[in-house]
């Protein structure tokens, strides 16, 4: 469940906790992913505020308006995240749990154990991008945001989001490649 | 690494995507619930208070024609500002004064001892001194003391005048200036005294040893003990620096008397050239302060009187201009100070005898990310 229906977003804005349960349940893995991203381990707690200011001003979103409710909830939640954003850079990696993989039953154990080891390559790349190409990656790979609502998000031009992404892409592409080139030479030098 | 490396990627990156932990929206309700409960508490017990405070007021009403002064050592002799005070009330041991922005309280004790509590201070009133929580006082007379969570500050001589202040936010840093006599400044963690001549400024933040910035020139040795009385100690060239006043400092108590200095120069290009030679320092000081602060970012002034000492020209007296601190960044400020401090200059030349050059130099801080242009 991605959008919430009117009737129960009307609920929502009138009081009822049901109803707001149902808002937070379809939306907290959006939130949590951000928060993750740019918050790392401090992503629950934020997480949670951010839905608790949501509940406060959930009246004054407009339906009608420019924004879903969706990129509005993102909204609270990347200026909840922002002002810890740029410490939570190493702390990222611990809050993206290999948990998150979903196990490959089809796979053999060789390849269960090179896709847990991409996996974990892959989050220590993620934890070493900026913030704004962390923010990115969320917005995008995460949530299948529109590059038009991640820049209304962010605030800044489709431009600037589209290279965001290309220099995030390209700097985990360059750090798995990396990885696996320097796994080959110790292979070979046994 | 597969050929398709962009769809790879995808999959690894969607395999990776987080997901939030289980009983995630219950805990935010639970969280919207206990909020909603504090808020009615919240406004129960300001109906209590409101109905008790309502039945104190009463009972003093009642009492008051029956009940000589409450006792205590301190009196409050001037209270603008001061919620539920009025001049004339004696203090008990632990009464709580908060002043208002714009407001000043003034305090007596038999025997001299006076402290002046500035707009925008909230300290309590122990038997020796206050005990300041935030904002500044100004100390009078020798033994007034003022504690706060990081240090005791105690004026010493007969006549003195210590400006104290305690700033909280973003952590709570302690200033003690001696505008007249001296003061001891026992910090409490790392635990050291420091002894203030007239002059000196130290700044104390919790773990941090004191900086201090020592005012230049002849000023007499300390010995607390036997601290001569202001009006006989040898004064530094020009009298006293002039304190530091933060903002929320009203005029409580008179300055140090400075004579007038006479007409003198130094050519603009000598000043500088001297300033620039501590730009790095400067810069230190400023990353340092972004470090605490990473949004910091504005202009101050720098204030200092250039005089002639052993063949030089050096740094008599200086402070941050308290009317263009856009900063407001104690701990930099000072470490700003101490460089100016180190500056040497060519002499002044004066028309005649001692003079010294007052000079204002502004400075722009901003931080430019090199790497994003």
């Amino acid at each position: 469940m991605s959008e919430l229906d009117a009737a129960t977003l009307s609920a929502c804005r009138h009081g009822d906790a049901r109803a707001f349960e149902a808002l937070v349940r379809a939306h907290q893995d959006a939130v949590f992913a951000l928060c993750v991203a740019l918050a790392g381990a401090d992503a629950e707690d934020l997480a949670q505020e951010t839905f608790v200011r949501v509940h406060r001003s959930i009246r004054s979103f407009d339906p009608a308006g420019p924004a879903t409710l969706k990129t509005w909830i993102l909204r609270i939640a990347r200026h909840q995240c922002q002002d810890r954003a740029r410490a939570a850079r190493l702390r990222v990696e611990r809050a993206l749990a290999p948990g998150a993989e979903p196990p490959a039953t089809e796979q053999s154990p060789e390849e269960r154990a090179l896709a847990a080891d991409l996996g974990q390559r892959l989050r220590t790349a993620i934890a070493a991008l900026p913030e704004e190409q962390r923010a990115v990656i969320a917005l995008r790979e995460w949530n299948g945001l529109e590059y038009e609502a991640i820049a209304a998000l962010e605030g800044v031009p489709i431009g600037t989001v589209r290279s965001r992404l290309a220099r995030a892409r390209e700097a985990l592409r360059a750090a798995l490649a990396e990885d696996a080139a320097g796994r080959n030479q110790r292979a070979c030098g046994r | 690494m597969p050929a398709d490396v962009d769809t790879y990627l995808d999959e690894l990156l969607r395999r990776a995507a987080p997901a939030a932990p289980a009983g995630f929206a219950p805990r935010v309700m639970a969280r919207l619930q206990a909020q909603a409960r504090d808020r009615r508490r919240r406004r129960l017990a300001a109906a209590a208070a409101s109905v008790l405070a309502c039945a104190a007021a009463t009972l003093v009403v009642l009492t008051r024609a029956h009940t000589p002064h409450p006792g205590g050592e301190w009196q409050l002799v001037e209270a603008r500002g001061v919620p539920g005070q009025r001049a004339g009330n004696w203090l008990p041991s632990q009464t709580s004064l908060s002043v208002d922005r714009h407001g000043l309280a003034r305090l007596a004790r038999a025997g001299g001892a006076e402290v002046a509590c500035a707009g925008g201070t909230s300290a309590r009133v122990a038997p020796d001194g206050v005990a300041l929580d935030q904002g500044a006082v100004r100390l009078h007379e020798d033994g007034t003391m003022a504690a706060t969570e990081l240090a005791r500050v105690t004026a010493l001589g007969a006549g003195a005048q210590v400006e104290v202040g305690l700033q909280r936010s973003p952590a709570p840093v302690l200033t003690a200036y001696a505008a007249r006599g001296g003061a001891r400044v026992e910090a409490f963690d790392p635990p050291s005294t420091t002894l203030l001549a007239q002059g000196d400024r130290t700044l104390l933040q919790r773990g941090r040893p004191a900086a201090t910035l020592r005012a230049s020139g002849p000023v007499a040795s300390i010995q607390p003990a036997s601290l001569p009385p202001a009006a006989t100690r040898v004064p530094a060239p020009g009298g006293a620096a002039p304190p530091r006043r933060s903002k929320r400092q009203t005029s409580a108590g008179e300055r140090a008397e400075t004579p007038a200095p006479r007409a003198a120069a130094i050519d603009k290009e000598s000043i500088h050239a001297a300033m620039q030679s501590i730009m790095n320092r400067v810069k230190e000081c400023y990353e340092e302060a972004r470090k605490r602060d990473p949004k910091l970012a504005g202009r101050l002034a720098i204030r200092f009187a250039i005089r002639a000492h052993d063949g030089q020209g050096r740094v008599d007296e200086g402070e941050i201009d308290p009317d263009l601190d856009e900063l407001q960044a104690p701990l930099m400020e000072q470490c700003v100070l101490n460089a100016v401090g180190q500056l040497t200059f060519p002499v002044p030349s004066c028309p005649q005898g001692d003079c010294s050059v007052q000079v204002t130099y502004p400075l722009q801080f901003e931080f430019v990310d090199l790497e994003k242009k």
